[in-house]
């Protein structure tokens, strides 16, 4: 019997569960499968056991072949769906379909591949190009399961109407762990995260530093020349000409810091690439908008000793010498 | 070419107290004039230069230059005036000392409507008419007192003013380089430029045509 407000719904194994990171080092460790692929390349793949259900429910579209039906039972042989990566990495110019395998261990079945899916990034947000196969799971059996549901369900409710449904076939099964797939992909982000905050921190911190720095510099720089502004003044400067005269000097200053610092930040920039996601570390973007945001800062930082600059009073200026 | 009526410059000095540095001036200064305004120190003499020049706003009463009533304009309105106007030559020659004689003269120009080719022409024009051409790379402080202040006159009238004002123009100079920029105002002038000059020298003072004599803020006497 379906819950109410479950529009589908699917079982797999812990490793199944997309970007979950504790639960996918088991995966890991249960899974490592070794090929051995014309005695020269070894690698290493991810592995999920699931029902079929699990790929219309995370979207995941069939490519070739087919998904796991009611005649891949315990009884027939195995068979597997790969994804898109799994099968360009062993058959680049061959077609999967067919094609068998087998763990490295004496008794391990062989298993033959009858669909290929798409790539998606169930292991990493970073990485859709993982290589995976999925192995039926009313074949291979598991310890624990993952229950997948999707629908229009009160989120509170969930780990009570799963409990209730699951124990009503045993009720010594244990559930536990509910999750969205949101909160899912949120945890998975949480280092990114404090990372990215971190880095942004000390960003922020930086050009408060460098913004105070263009301010203490170039307000030094117009108390040093408030005799020179005075007799600009009184040979005919205007209020605007002076601006401009400082604002360009604070600009000469931030143009050349920008510079120095887009020539580091190219050379260190791949020191932060396993930080990033959906940008490359020398995205040309991302450093036209830091150096024009510098810049902006540098503008404001220079506008204040302008302005200061701007009330000289000539008369003022000219005694003080 | 200046009508001054009733001209006052004061400063507070407490509660509805002011100290007075200008009072009632009364003065006319016609086109092609060359007045010497004398007086003892604290007589308000560079006050009046500066407010003649515009630098300074601060001032009550009726200031004409030409037909334009100066009282009436806004700061930004009289900066205009002066740039169309007026050249200013200071005691201390006022050049800046990281530019060169050239790039000197050319600050004037800057803040004017020329384009870089007039200005490079003017600059050319003035370093020859004051014999300053072999000078033009060099600095203020590889000139001499006397050349600095040459250069500081050019730079006051390459703008083309109709008025020049000159405050103790001679003060920072011995007697022959003194007397060699006293005859250079007395040339100009003669060529048709209104000069008004400060001075504290009687010599200075009798190149030019008129001599005011000021005393704690009050026109004493005129002579001419």
């Amino acid at each position: 019997m379906m819950m109410s407000g479950v529009e589908e719904a699917a079982i797999g194994d812990p490793g199944s569960i997309p970007l979950d990171q504790s639960e996918r080092d088991l995966n890991v460790l249960e899974g490592q499968f070794f090929f051995t692929i014309d005695d020269k390349s070894v690698q290493r793949v991810e592995r999920s056991r699931v029902t079929t259900n699990y790929f219309h429910l995370l979207g995941i579209p069939l490519l070739r072949g087919r998904l796991f039906n009611e005649s891949d039972n315990d009884t027939a042989p195995q068979v597997a769906v790969v994804n898109e990566a799994f099968a360009k990495s062993f058959w680049p110019n061959d077609d999967p379909l067919g094609k068998r395998f087998k763990a490295a261990k004496p008794d391990a079945p062989w298993i033959t591949i009858v669909g290929v899916i798409a790539n998606a990034r169930t292991q990493s947000l970073a990485q859709a190009d993982v290589p995976q196969i999925y192995l039926d799971i009313y074949q291979t059996g598991a310890k624990h399961l993952a229950i997948f549901i999707r629908g229009h369900l009160e989120r509170t409710a969930i780990p009570d109407q799963v409990r209730e449904h699951v124990q009503s076939v045993d009720p010594t099964l244990p559930v536990f762990g509910a999750q969205t797939l949101n909160e899912t992909v949120a945890a998975s982000l949480s280092q990114r995260r404090f990372s990215m905050e971190m880095v942004g921190l000390f960003a922020l911190t930086a050009l408060l530093l460098a913004g105070l720095g263009i301010y203490g510099v170039i307000s030094y720089l117009v108390s040093e020349r408030t005799h020179e502004i005075g007799i600009r003044v009184a040979l005919g400067a205007s209020r605007s000409n002076i601006l401009r005269m400082v604002l360009r000097q604070g600009l000469g200053l931030a143009i050349m810091g920008a510079a120095v610092g887009l020539v580091c930040a190219q050379i260190v920039s791949h020191l932060m690439a396993s930080l990033l996601y959906g940008v490359r570390p020398t995205d040309p973007l991302t450093f036209a908008g830091v150096a024009l945001l510098l810049i902006g800062v540098a503008l404001l930082a220079c506008y204040l000793p302008a302005r200061r600059a701007m009330k000289v009073d000539p008369i003022q200026a000219l005694r003080v010498e | 070419m200046i009508k001054l009526k009733n001209l006052e410059r004061s400063y507070p000095l407490g509660k509805e107290k002011f100290f007075y540095v200008l009072r009632e001036i009364n003065l006319d200064v016609a086109e092609g004039d060359f007045v010497s305004i004398m007086g003892p120190s604290g007589a308000g003499k560079s006050t009046l230069l500066h407010i003649l020049g515009m630098h300074d706003h601060g001032w009550r009463g009726e200031y004409f230059l030409g037909e334009t009533a100066v009282h009436h304009l806004k700061p930004k309105e009289r900066a205009t005036l002066r740039n169309e106007q007026i050249g200013f030559v200071f005691q201390q020659y006022h050049l800046l000392d990281d530019l060169t004689v050239y790039e000197n003269l050319d600050i004037p120009l800057s803040y004017r409507r020329y384009s870089k080719s007039e200005r490079a022409a003017l600059v050319a024009d003035m370093l020859d008419r004051f014999q300053i051409v072999g000078k033009k790379d060099l600095y203020p402080c590889q000139l001499s007192g006397g050349q600095q202040q040459l250069v500081g006159v050019a730079r006051a009238i390459i703008a083309e003013p109709k008025l020049l004002l000159a405050d103790e123009p001679t003060g920072n100079l011995h007697s022959s380089q003194g007397e060699e920029i006293m005859e250079l105002f007395q040339k100009l002038n003669n060529e048709g430029m209104t000069i008004v000059q400060v001075t504290h020298s009687e010599k200075n003072a009798s190149y030019g045509k008129r001599i005011v004599q000021l005393r704690d803020g009050w026109i004493m006497k005129e002579n001419r």
